[in-house]
Parts: C-alpha cells; sequence; structure tokens
C-alpha cells in the first residue's frame, strides 16, 4: 500500500515537470495560429503565419546560415569529443584530470565573458576571419565537451569484451576501431549529435560577437526583430517547426531501428 | 569496475595521443588562451573611448573589492538563486528521472527525448513563452482567476522568485539527463540484496539508491548549478532587469560601459568562483560526478 | 538522449551513415548558393540617372560607379522596422547586393565596433553615443556632402547644424524618436493633471499601481528623472544627480521591469505606463482592431530626443554605396516609406504631403517641442557622468 502511494507521489512529479518543461512550449504553438500578430492573444485560427514565414526571405536566408554552421559543427565537434571521451576512459596519461576538467571551463563559464574574450582572441591574436570560420571554431570549442561527457557517460555501460577478443584475435587498432569500436560508440555518437546540433543552432551571444558580415544566424534575427517588428508571431512558428521538426526525425529513425532490428 | 580499472593502462601512454590530442589542443587554443587574454585584460587600464591601455595596474581589483560592493552583493545573491535553482532542479528532476527509469518501460528514450526537446528552441524565445505564461494578465492566470482557484491575480513576473523560475525552466534537463543516467547504472542485484537483507522500500531507498546516484547529482549540479550562477539572460528579461546577478554586472561593463578591463577581472573573479564549485563538486561528489555528467 | 539499457546494442550504423550524408550534402549545397555575381554594362549610370524622378538628383558619376564596383553593400542596422521595400527598391535600381545584418540593440552593436574597430560594415544605423564612440576612435569617414544631393536639398538646416555631429561631417539623420512616455488610456485617466508632465510618471505610482515600464537603458532612464527635476539631461553636477537619485529610488518599488521590448507586456495590457519612444506605440495601437488606446504624452520639461543616424564605418569597403543610399532614401517618395512605416519623427522639409493621416497625427509633437528636448552627450556616458549614472543604476538593481 506504501508502495503504490509512493509510486503515485513519483508519477505526479513526473508529470508536474514535463507539463512545466512543455507548457511555455505549448503555449507558443497555440499562438504561432493565432491571427493576433503579436503572438499575445486568441483572435482566430490562420496559418498564414506559415506561409509569410517561408517568404521572408531574411528569415530563410538566416535558417540556412544556421543549418551550415550547425551541421559543420556537429561533424567536427562529435569526432573529436567522441575521440577524447574514448581517450579519457580508457587511457591513464599525466594531465588526465587537468584536460577532465578544463572541459568543463567551456559549458560553465558565462557566454558572454566567452564571446567577449573569443573576440578579442581571434581579432588581436591569432587572427581567424570573423564570420563563418569564427563562429565555428567557438561552436565546436563549445559543443565538443558535450560529446566528451556523453562518451564517457556511455562508455561505463558498454562491454568491452569485444574490442578486447578483436585485439586477441590478432587485428590491428584501426580494423578494431572501425569495425569494433565506433559501432559500439554509435549511441554516443548519435546522443552527442542530437544535443549539439540544437545547442549550436541556437546560440545567440557567442555568435553575435564573432559572427561576421552577412552570417547572421537565425537567432540573431530573432533578437533583432524582438525590437521593433510588428509580427513577432512568427518567432513563436520558427521555434515550433525546430522542436518539431527534428523530433519528428528522431521518431521516425529510432521507429525505424526497431523494425529492422525486428526483421532481423 | 574491475573491468574498467584493466584497461587503464600505464601512465603517459602515447597512444593516448591521437585520441585526446585534437581535443586537448583545441580546449587550449580555443578555451584557455581566450581566457588567458581576459586574465591580463584585466591588469590593463582604459581610455576615455574605451580603448584599451598597455598599463599594468591593480586598479580593475582595488575597484572591484573597495567601491564595488554591490558586485559582492551580486556575486551572493547570485549563489543564492543558482542554490535555490539547483534544489529545485533536485527537488523535480530527481523523481523524474527515477520515474523514468522505474516505470519507463520501453518507452524511456521516448521519455527522455520528450525532456530534452524543450531546449531545442531558442534560450530567449523559451523564456519569452514563459512569461506569457505566467504574467498578469498571462494565460495561467487568467485560467485560475476564471475557474475562482485565485481570489487575486498571482504578479510574480518581474521579481526575484521569477529569476528563478526561469533558472529552473531552462536547467531542469541537465539534471534529469544526469540522474538518470546514475540511476540506470545501478546494479539491481545491489537492491535484491537490499530486500533479501530486509530493508525496507525507504530505507532501500536512503541506503542504497541514493548513495549509488551521488555521481549522478554532483554532475547535474555542475550542469545547473554553475550555468545557473553565471546566468544574466534570465535576469534580465524575467526579473525586468531590476535584479541584477553577477553576469549582468559583466554584461553592464563589457556592453554598456564598455570598460573591458573592469569586466574582464569581474570576470576572473567568476571564472575562479565557478572553478572553485567544479572543484568541491568532484570532492564531494567523487570522479562520477564528471563521468555521468550526461 | 539516446541511452539505451546497457547490453543492447545499437544497431543504427545504416542511419548514423544517412545522417552524416544529409548533412554533407546540406552543407555542399548551401556553399553553392553563396556564389554568382551580375554582370554590369557600361552605360549603366546613364541609365540610372534618367530614371530618377522630378525633383530629385542622381548621385555623381564617380560616385555610382565606385557603389557599383564594390558590388555588394553591407548594413548593420535593425531587424524588422524599416520596409523591406526600401533595401529592395535600393538594391534593384542600382544592381548592388546588399548584406543585412541586425544588432539585438545599440550598445551591443557597438561593444562589437569597440572589441573589433574593422568590423567591416558600410553602413551603421547609429545613436548619438555610438556616432560620438566610432568618431573618437577615427573609425568613420567623412560623409561626402557632393555625393548625396538629395539629402542637401531635403534635410531641415536645424538638423544639418545638430549638436551631435559638430560640422555636419560624419552623419546623416535618417529619424527622430521622442523618448518621453505613452498612457494606456483604457487604464489610466488621461484627465489626470499631472499628464503630460514628468509628473505622473514620478509621483503617480498609485495612479498606475506600479505598472510602469522604463527602458533598459542607464542613461535614458536617469536621463529623464533629471528633466523631471528640471535639470538637463547630460548633467554632471553631483548635487543633481543625487537627487535623480534619491527620485529613482523612490520610483524604484513602481517600476515593473526594465525592459528594452516592453510590446508584448504593452499589448497583452500587463503594463499601463511606458516610458520609450513613444511612436512605437501610437503606431503599435494603430494595429489594435478596437481602437488605439495609447496616448502619448510630450512632458513639458522637455525629454531625451533619440536620432537614428546613418554613418559610415571605416571598416567597411564600399562607403560610395552608403552615399548612394543615402541619396536615394532621401528621396521624398522613399523617405516617406520610411515615416508611414514607423510614424517617427524626421527632419526631411518634402515628405508631409505624402504621409498618411494617422501617421501625420501621431507623428506631430506640440509646437516648438524640439527646442525642449535633449540629445545624449559626452558628458553623459563617458568618464565621471557615466560613472556617477552607472552607481545609481546599480543601487536600483537590487
Amino acid at each position: 500500500m506504501k508502495f503504490r502511494k509512493k509510486g503515485k507521489v513519483l508519477l505526479v512529479i513526473a508529470i508536474i515537470g514535463y507539463l512545466f518543461l512543455w507548457g511555455p512550449i505549448i503555449v507558443l504553438g497555440v499562438f504561432s495560429f493565432s491571427s493576433d500578430s503579436y503572438g499575445t492573444r486568441w483572435l482566430s485560427f490562420t496559418a498564414k503565419w506559415y506561409g509569410e514565414l517561408f517568404q521572408t526571405s531574411a528569415i530563410m536566408d538566416a535558417v540556412i546560415r544556421s543549418l551550415i554552421i550547425a551541421s559543420v559543427t556537429v561533424l567536427a565537434a562529435t569526432a573529436i569529443g567522441t575521440l577524447a571521451g574514448y581517450g579519457l576512459y580508457k587511457y591513464k596519461f599525466s594531465g588526465r584530470r587537468v584536460l577532465r576538467t578544463s572541459i568543463l571551463l567551456p559549458i560553465t563559464v558565462p557566454y558572454i565573458v566567452m564571446a567577449g574574450a573569443l573576440l578579442v582572441y581571434f581579432t588581436r591574436v591569432v587572427r581567424i576571419p570573423l564570420g563563418y570560420p569564427a563562429i565555428i571554431v567557438a561552436h565546436i570549442s563549445f559543443s565538443a565537451p558535450l560529446a566528451v561527457f556523453i562518451t564517457l557517460g556511455r562508455m561505463q555501460r558498454i562491454d568491452w569484451s569485444l574490442e578486447e577478443a578483436s585485439i586477441d584475435l590478432g587485428a590491428n587498432r584501426l580494423t578494431t576501431w572501425i569495425k569494433v569500436t565506433i559501432p559500439l560508440l554509435l549511441p554516443a555518437i548519435f546522443s552527442s549529435a542530437v544535443l549539439i546540433f540544437p545547442w549550436s543552432f541556437n546560440d545567440f551571444t557567442i555568435t553575435y560577437f564573432v559572427a561576421g558580415v552577412g552570417t547572421s544566424t537565425l537567432p540573431l534575427y530573432l533578437f533583432s526583430m524582438l525590437q521593433y517588428s510588428l509580427k513577432p508571431v512568427l518567432i513563436n512558428g520558427i521555434s515550433l517547426i525546430f522542436i518539431l521538426l527534428p523530433t519528428i526525425a528522431i521518431l521516425v529513425i529510432s521507429s525505424l531501428q526497431r523494425e529492422s532490428k525486428k526483421t532481423r | 569496475m574491475g573491468l574498467k580499472k584493466f584497461f587503464i593502462k600505464k601512465k603517459a601512454n602515447l597512444s593516448a595521443l591521437p585520441v585526446v590530442g585534437p581535443l586537448s589542443i583545441w580546449i587550449l587554443l580555443f578555451v584557455l588562451m581566450p581566457l588567458a587574454v581576459i586574465f591580463i585584460i584585466s591588469f590593463l587600464g582604459r581610455d576615455i573611448t574605451g580603448s584599451i591601455i598597455p598599463s599594468f595596474s591593480l586598479d580593475n581589483y582595488r575597484l572591484l573589492f573597495s567601491e564595488g560592493s554591490e558586485y559582492a552583493k551580486a556575486i551572493l545573491r547570485s549563489i543564492l538563486f543558482a542554490f535555490a535553482t539547483n534544489v529545485a532542479c533536485l527537488i523535480i528532476g530527481y523523481p523524474m528521472a527515477y520515474w523514468i527509469v522505474k516505470h519507463g518501460g520501453r518507452f524511456k528514450p521516448l521519455l527522455l527525448l520528450l525532456v530534452i526537446v524543450p531546449s531545442w528552441s531558442c534560450y530567449i524565445v523559451r523564456i519569452y513563452a514563459l512569461k506569457q505564461l505566467v504574467g498578469y494578465p498571462g494565460i495561467l492566470n487568467n485560467f485560475f482567476l476564471k475557474i475562482h482557484l485565485l481570489a487575486s491575480p498571482v504578479e510574480i513576473l518581474y521579481t526575484a522568485p521569477a529569476v528563478v523560475l526561469g533558472l529552473i525552466y531552462i536547467w531542469l534537463p541537465f539534471m534529469v539527463l544526469p540522474v538518470y543516467a546514475s540511476l540506470e547504472g545501478i546494479n539491481p542485484a545491489l537492491l535484491e540484496a537490499s530486500v533479501d537483507l530486509g530493508a525496507t522500500p525507504a530505507a532501500r531507498f536512503l541506503t542504497v539508491t541514493l548513495p549509488l546516484s551521488k555521481g549522478g547529482i554532483f554532475g547535474g549540479t555542475i550542469l545547473t548549478f554553475i550555468p545557473a550562477f553565471g546566468d544574466w539572460l534570465v535576469p534580465l528579461l524575467m526579473g525586468g532587469n531590476k535584479v541584477w546577478m553577477a553576469g549582468n554586472f559583466i554584461a553592464h561593463y563589457f556592453i554598456v560601459i564598455g570598460d573591458l578591463p573592469l569586466g574582464s577581472s569581474m570576470t576572473v573573479f567568476l571564472t575562479a568562483a565557478i572553478v572553485l564549485m567544479i572543484y568541491l563538486c568532484i570532492k564531494l561528489g567523487g570522479e562520477e560526478a564528471i563521468e555521468r555528467i550526461l | 538522449m539516446f541511452i539505451r539499457k546497457p547490453g543492447k546494442t545499437f544497431t543504427g550504423k545504416r542511419v548514423c551513415y544517412a545522417l552524416i550524408t544529409v548533412l554533407s550534402v546540406l552543407f555542399l549545397a548551401s556553399t553553392l548558393f553563396a556564389t554568382g555575381a551580375p554582370e554590369k554594362e557600361e552605360d549603366m549610370y546613364d541609365k540610372y540617372a534618367a530614371s530618377v524622378p522630378q525633383g530629385c538628383e542622381p548621385v555623381p558619376r564617380e560616385c555610382f560607379e565606385q557603389a557599383v564596383a564594390g558590388k555588394t553593400f553591407a548594413m548593420y542596422d535593425w531587424a524588422a522596422w524599416w520596409p523591406e521595400e526600401l533595401y529592395e527598391g535600393f538594391s534593384k535600381e542600382f544592381g548592388i547586393e546588399i548584406v543585412r545584418d541586425n544588432y539585438p540593440d545599440l550598445d551591443t552593436a557597438l561593444a562589437k565596433f569597440r572589441l573589433n574597430p574593422d568590423t567591416p560594415y558600410d553602413y551603421f544605423l547609429a545613436n548619438p553615443k555610438s556616432l560620438w564612440y566610432l568618431r573618437e576612435q577615427g573609425n568613420l569617414h567623412e560623409v561626402n556632402h557632393d555625393w548625396i544631393p538629395n539629402a542637401n536639398k531635403y534635410m531641415q538646416e536645424e538638423i544639418k547644424s545638430a549638436s551631435w555631429d559638430p560640422g555636419y561631417k560624419h552623419c546623416v539623420l535618417t529619424t527622430l524618436g521622442f523618448d518621453a512616455y505613452v498612457i494606456n488610456s483604457n487604464f489610466i485617466d488621461k484627465n489626470d493633471p499631472r499628464i503630460p508632465s514628468w509628473k505622473f510618471v514620478f509621483e503617480g505610482g498609485k495612479a498606475y499601481q506600479g505598472k510602469l515600464v522604463m527602458r533598459n537603458e542607464m542613461n535614458r532612464v536617469i536621463g529623464n528623472a533629471l528633466k523631471y527635476l528640471g535639470y538637463s539631461l547630460n548633467s554632471t553636477n553631483e548635487k543633481e544627480l543625487a537627487e535623480a537619485k534619491k527620485v529613482l529610488l523612490r520610483l524604484q518599488p513602481y517600476i515593473m521591469a526594465f525592459d528594452s521590448w516592453p510590446k508584448r507586456a504593452v499589448l497583452a495590457q500587463e503594463v499601463w505606463v511606458v516610458e520609450g519612444v513613444v511612436h512605437d506605440y501610437l503606431y503599435l495601437g494603430g494595429l489594435i482592431p478596437e481602437g488605439n488606446p495609447f496616448i502619448a504624452a510630450y512632458p513639458p520639461e522637455g525629454c531625451l530626443l533619440s536620432p537614428m543616424l546613418i554613418t559610415i564605418p571605416k571598416g567597411g569597403g564600399n562607403p560610395a554605396a552608403t552615399h548612394c543610399f543615402i541619396n536615394y532614401l532621401y528621396r521624398p517618395e522613399n523617405f516617406a516609406k520610411l515615416i508611414n512605416a514607423t510614424a517617427y519623427g524626421h527632419g526631411h522639409t518634402a515628405v508631409d504631403d505624402l504621409l498618411t493621416e494617422d501617421v501625420k497625427k501621431w507623428m506631430v509633437p506640440p509646437k516648438g517641442y524640439l527646442k525642449k528636448c535633449e540629445v545624449l552627450t559626452p558628458a553623459s556616458f563617458t568618464g565621471i557622468g557615466e560613472k556617477m549614472r552607472a552607481d545609481i543604476w546599480k543601487e536600483l538593481k537590487k
């Protein structure tokens, strides 16, 4: 009896948690279909804002730029982050502790600080051209640590005897990596990509400071739009799209996986 | 754990270089070096237009401690807000994670996905939506007033509690994930053993589950307390910029006043505090605090 | 987060490869978009000059050719404020591609120029503070007046001698904002005797029940408090600032928020009194179908004037294009488009007949009001003036 009550409390808290996380998103979504151009009250149903969204070239250009930046960041950051996570777990080397602590810095130092620091550094010290190169470099250094942590967490739950066996059977390191290790790490790689992509896509502060001419990303445009735009409801629409699209993609991918597992 | 030890090879292993090398170099070049630049700037001066003058002085730090008592207060306020955020995230996040582990069944990946998905939209847009929800006249207030659950509106927006609410909203997912990971990693045999030994569910939770998920809790703390500590956009938007945290001071000196050296000295102070807190988390939560971070 | 049960192996290899392929294809495809430029002809200038409407003048050939040779025109301004057709029309007429970036607020934009003086924009829509900083750092091209005949012809003489740009050298005015206050007449009695004086804002806390939003800008808020007390906005007098501080601390419990983007709150009627650029709210209210509830109050004590100024940073590569744009903008029909879409004040002599009735009504402050207004000067945003203001501002942030 007591146990069931406890289970119910858990359920209630979980429901509250989910409602809390989703409430504002649902509000955004619902009001994106209201004919009120400020998206603050319900007048009547309309989907016209979505049409307008796709016709506003400034927004579409910004979306394309954001996609380019986020794609490159995901590829590079996942690669070096996963490698480092693997190394941190498997090897003991001098400086391991320092490395592990310093990769926490990018995700914990306030963005405004890093943004200013990077701009001064890029323009006065290393001369990385502002724009795509600078944005991508900055994004990689901030998102690679996420991949490291995901990999570290994942690796503890992996059965490493396969890798061991492969080496015992005489396969060289590279073959073992390609044939055994990478497949074992795929879920971690996938999780990293899923986490890093939105991070890079939505970053404002750092991107703003290191952006060059003609590289305004979507968040940069949205921030500026909040000031004067008479149609902030467009922001609701675009936010909803970029929550729904990846969610659907992931759900489809995972259900496909389940299918393929069944048929095997 | 035994397996892990087996695989960890001797110190200064050169074969670690190709795998950890790229990230180490990257972190050194694009995180530590820029921070070093900020550290150097914090000792320099500026002229009337805000350009940095290469003259060494400790003035910025003196200003920080003598006249900058407001900054010290803001730091304390940040600690308070971040602590409240952290505790609230733990109170909501731990049971959420526990429930997913226990009752999630085959929907576990989906349930976790539902935790992380809200953070896929732009930070400022989410806060904007949260404001719409909790403001007055806002959606929640209007609803509860209409069904007579509230006698008078709750005007929470633009107050300190609203700032904490915003921080919880932003950082909650980052408590659920590490706690989930560490709960999921607990060997069920341990729980069975404690049942065999006659432990009540409560005792079992306190003596087995809670201590074993310590790493997750501290990992979650690193990911909620510390970012909340350095936040500046939530006080700006949820707090109506009436209540300043440490990050707001830095933003004010970096952006509005354009006093880079003074802003940098504040930054150095804040970063030092953050490093100290990470160190504490690792000390208290063990190595696992970092490994179980996500 | 796809964390699976331990022991279960993951077989989404194909999926990951597919994902990676899709991403790289996307990347490659999008880089393709970035290439390609239109070709030029010799007699383009004559064609352009002939197309300029009556009463207006084209830019000189030299300016035109330099601008067109530069191919792109990099602009840095607000998003979604000015009508898009202005930019599109310019791009079409001159055959110059516009690359436009937007800033979230002017302080942040200025911070970028301070940290990186070479920020390569040809056009920066600035306020007097950014104008001053960029000019002092030697970061601005001088305006070549021979290249902007329309501005010479149509700009009011008093604007040319305005205080923010001594000698009319480094900027060209676009819009003028009056940073006074607006009340929502659905909630506030518009016959309150204190309106339109600043007294209503600074003493009427009970009347508006704390539903007041002020701009999240130190110099504006403190400046208007000084105005209420009858002092200069740019005062550096310690006694006067101490008084302003007292006034603001007294007002603090009634301030709902310092918010530079309060339009959502205003429309949702969360706030009833807004200190800010009045034209924004009048225009906004005009869109409300039930009728415009907002009433502008122009305090007789005067208020802050915020001009938006076109400046030409030295980091840009095509200053001639900026001149072309200024000349294009100052054509009455184009300028009218701008004013009709923003309802801001201006200094154009030939635009009044082209404005809509609503905009005419909203735009006009009482006669002679401009003389009572002040622009921020370096006294308030540098040195001791700034320090004293920052100290007050910090006090307000508890």
